[in-house]
């Protein structure tokens, strides 16, 4: 049992110390990152409605003009995973699990890790939709199957993303691995 | 210049000690909970390890913490 658990630990987790210690100096980076990221949508979406009202702007006019508070907030996370992602790599590291030194590139965990990803959040698409039209349309109105197309074409680019993200991303940090220990 | 003398003995010190153990870096790193690469840093002078993974290290290569990371002329 105890094994187990220390098996499981090591999917989720790095042993290595430095490795944690640099995880979590790019997690800080990744926290700072998204609460401004969501300050910065929540004021743009607070001064927004404030010109609106000292103008006495229509509603359409907004639409055509500001850009969506959500793109903002999708923009700052973007560039945010970005960072992330630049700084692990830089330090020759591929993720945060057993796997991030593996000497090969472990398909098998990338694959399963990628499934797992595409699969719950195809599934969260699918919930949402569901939920946005009991919203918009009536509980009476909901169509289980109406979100399924959306969610099947999240659930495989979503597969595909991940996959080739992990696999660029371990190439890039093996290299920097190479490099650090060569010198 | 000094100072830099004095790191690449002491990971001279490690590398010998490990050897003489009969242990390659990723022997070791198993040994010690730590990745191949940690061992080899430590080894490269680019990485100091935490008083922990010194004592794991001193401990799987039978030798004291003096013996591997004392700093003579610090």
């Amino acid at each position: 049992m105890a094994q187990k658990t220390k098996r499981l630990e090591g999917l989720f987790s790095a042993k290595d110390e430095r490795i944690s210690l640099e995880m979590g100096r790019i997690y800080k980076v990744g926290y700072i990152g998204m609460v401004l990221s969501a300050i910065v949508a929540i004021f743009y979406g607070v001064v927004v409605e404030n010109v609106v009202a000292q103008h006495q702007l229509l509603a359409d006019a907004v639409d055509q003009h500001a850009v969506h508070c959500l793109v903002v907030l999708a923009f700052g996370m973007c560039v945010t995973a970005c960072i992330m992602l630049a700084m692990q790599t830089s330090k020759g590291i591929a993720e945060d699990s057993k796997f991030a030194e593996a000497d090969t590139y472990p398909l098998a965990h990338y694959t399963l890790y990628s499934a797992v990803v595409a699969i719950v959040l195809g599934a969260v698409a699918l919930i949402l939709h569901v939920f946005a039209e009991g919203q918009l349309l009536g509980l009476g109105n909901i169509n289980l199957f109406a979100g399924l197309p959306f969610a099947l074409v999240c659930t495989v680019a979503l597969f595909v993303g991940c996959l080739l993200a992990s696999y660029l991303s371990y190439r890039h940090a093996k290299k920097i691995r190479a490099r650090m220990l060569q010198d | 210049m000094q100072k830099r003398d004095i790191q690449t003995k002491k990971n001279e010190r490690m590398r010998e000690a490990r050897m003489a153990c009969g242990l390659s870096q990723i022997e070791l790193a198993n040994a010690v909970d730590a990745t191949r690469q940690t061992i080899g840093l430590i080894e490269a002078g680019k990485y100091n390890p935490s008083l922990r993974l010194c004592t794991a290290i001193c401990k799987t290569l039978g030798k004291t913490l003096d013996e591997l990371f004392w700093m003579e002329d610090e």
